[in-house]
């Protein structure tokens, strides 16, 4: 009727998801694998709402999740879920084990060229030592405790793909307040990311990334935790604080093996940086080229960083110094393997210096598996 | 935990004890308490006993074999009948747990935090009780093995100073411990502190002993006994 005489009349031939369906997947994250039974109804209510439950079982850690996930209709990008979630994990290099029992909810939504998330989350904590020879120290930190905080994320990525991209940059920039909303434990969190690639001759890429964080413990409030014996600083058990070290990020070191450490456990730090300078180049002769061979990468790199904890009484002059003195470093060169568009392998041959006491090093040969590396 | 401190006293060594909320889960054995010495954690009295002997300190060197077997089925006997009534009228009788228990035991932890790990530690005490049979006894027959528990230790101790001659062992310092918690702690009846009254002997051995080694005392540290509660004394 009112359809244009040179218009043309386009029909979608959809075929509608099973309303619930059953996975089983493995999944390789930061240096370690896991098995993942999931099932899901990808459309509940008939509005795309998603509900998802998910029981990994993997090298380091068990866990189980129910999630529920609302778009907005119309607009996929603003959304909303709510987790409940059990997540038990296993830190060899502090010697802890942790047991996070959870809930939390998020919203996203874009704004611009940006994408939001804000997200309020509440666990209840268990730690407790992996061997009997851990540290006292870690072994102070053994207990039950109740953390409840509000996040917010902010994310501006530009780049062509999230592994190994040629063009583009990406920033990141996250804050976590906990202690307002009950629990007893209190701080203010914020890191950030940020990485920049662009393409050179012949099919190379130089890609320069900086990594940093800060963790900032909130006194003690009146009511219930006044009275209690612990220390500020037990309020900042070893899973908030920052790590640093190993393949994913200072390349040459062990796994978080960076930093504070008391009896060979790494306690992690209250501030760090790192940054890395990479060249990507194809393989040396191209083999396979078209194919196989394109998913090599060799890359040469030079990492630095350095992971302290701070006086809060100094000035922000007196943090920076702290920051930028005994910086660890490392250059080598090595190859990448992309695996889809997930995640990355790499096989380096590492020389690090500016090796501090107490830091563990993994000179030579190493190798790394993740989905986020510096 | 006052049997650590009296029996660490009594072989005079200088000892400081530190209240943790988190002590149970910081011992290596998950049993209070346990000490802190250099940078070594022993936990639990056996253990305690054999460590400090190592080093060289002992209260039972002076007895002989056939005591020390008499003293070895004193304290088993203490620690099967004075603890185990201890647990259940702290966690299975149902008045005590709900106005003293519960809100004791989760103090240090935050709304819900608190009452999840209650529950939590009552469901484990129960079980255990099960296990071991007490779970059909009712308060008065706790009361009367608490009774004839007393008995045999004020029959025992007679009317010398200590349980044997005038040297304290480690069964002075266990058996110290456990009354002078039941005598101290308020309860919401006396029930207990009353069977425990009802020996002279046994009162008369618990105020001499804290006379003797918790009053006037310097505390030094080398060795640090980490408690979950807070220390009282016995005249009030």
């Amino acid at each position: 009727d009112d359809a244009l005489s040179n218009g043309l009349d386009v029909t979608f031939e959809v075929t509608e998801l099973r309303r619930l369906t059953g996975s089983y997947n493995t999944m390789v994250g930061n240096n370690e694998g896991s098995m993942v039974l999931g099932l899901k109804f990808p459309n509940l209510f008939g509005r795309a709402e998603k509900v998802t439950f998910q029981f990994s079982y993997g090298t380091k850690e068990t866990s189980y999740g129910l999630s529920f996930f609302k778009p907005q209709p119309g607009k996929f990008e603003r959304n909303f879920s709510v987790n409940l979630y059990k997540v038990t994990g296993q830190f060899p290099w502090s010697s802890l084990r942790e047991t996070d029992r959870g809930i939390s909810t998020e919203f996203n939504f874009p704004i611009w060229k940006t994408n939001h998330t804000l997200k309020w989350e509440g666990v209840w904590r268990e730690l407790g030592c992996l061997a009997r020879t851990a540290s006292f120290s870690v072994r102070e930190e053994s207990g039950h405790s109740l953390k409840s905080s509000l996040s917010h994320a902010m994310v501006i990525d530009s780049r062509n793909s999230s592994i190994l991209p040629r063009r583009g940059a990406l920033l990141k920039i996250n804050q976590e307040l906990a202690g307002y909303t009950g629990g007893d434990v209190s701080f203010l969190k914020e890191d950030f990311e940020f990485q920049v690639n662009k393409q050179l001759l012949w099919d190379s890429v130089f890609s320069a990334s900086l990594w940093g964080g800060i963790l900032v413990p909130i006194g003690d409030k009146p009511s219930s935790i006044a009275d209690r014996q612990r220390s500020i600083k037990l309020n900042l058990t070893a899973f908030t604080r920052f790590y640093l070290g190993g393949p994913t990020s200072v390349r040459g070191f062990s796994m978080y093996s960076i930093g504070p450490q008391s009896e060979g456990d790494y306690l992690g730090g209250e501030a760090y940086w790192a940054g890395g300078l990479h060249l990507y180049t194809p393989l040396p002769f191209r083999p396979g080229q078209g194919g196989f061979g394109d998913l090599f990468r060799t890359h040469f790199f030079l990492n630095a960083g350095n992971l302290c904890n701070l006086n809060y009484g100094d000035g922000p002059r007196a943090h920076l110094q702290k920051l930028a003195e005994c910086i660890r470093w490392s250059y080598g060169t090595g190859i990448v393997l992309r695996l889809g568009n997930i995640a990355r392998l790499e096989l380096n041959y590492c020389f690090p210096l500016g090796v501090q006491s107490g830091d563990r090093i993994c000179d030579g040969v190493q190798f790394g598996a993740g989905i986020r590396f510096l | 935990t006052l049997c650590f401190q009296a029996f660490l006293q009594m072989c005079n060594l200088p000892i400081r004890v530190v209240c943790r909320a988190n002590a149970e889960y910081m011992s290596p054995s998950g049993k209070l308490p346990f000490i802190h010495v250099g940078n070594q954690v022993v936990s639990e009295l056996g253990p305690i006993v054999q460590f400090v002997k190592a080093k060289g300190h002992s209260l039972s060197d002076g007895l002989d074999e056939v005591q020390k077997a008499e003293m070895k089925a004193y304290m088993e006997l203490v620690n099967n009948m004075l603890l185990t009534a201890e647990l259940y009228l702290q966690w299975c009788d149902d008045v005590t747990v709900e106005e003293i228990t519960h809100p004791r035991y989760g103090s240090p932890y935050p709304w819900p935090l608190n009452r999840i790990l209650s529950y939590q530690k009552q469901w484990e005490v129960r079980r255990k009780m099960k296990a071991i049979g007490w779970a059909g006894k009712t308060l008065e027959q706790v009361l009367e093995d608490v009774d004839q528990c007393c008995n045999a230790l004020s029959q025992r101790l007679g009317t010398q100073p200590y349980f044997f001659n005038k040297q304290p062992t480690e069964l002075d310092a266990l058996v110290f411990g456990h009354l002078f918690t039941i005598l101290t702690t308020q309860l919401i009846t006396d029930e207990l502190s009353e069977k425990v009254k009802n020996y002279s002997n046994l009162t008369a051995f618990c105020r001499r002993i804290e006379q003797q080694y918790f009053e006037g005392h310097d505390k030094d540290s080398s060795t640090t006994v980490v408690a979950r509660s807070a220390k009282r004394s016995l005249l009030r």
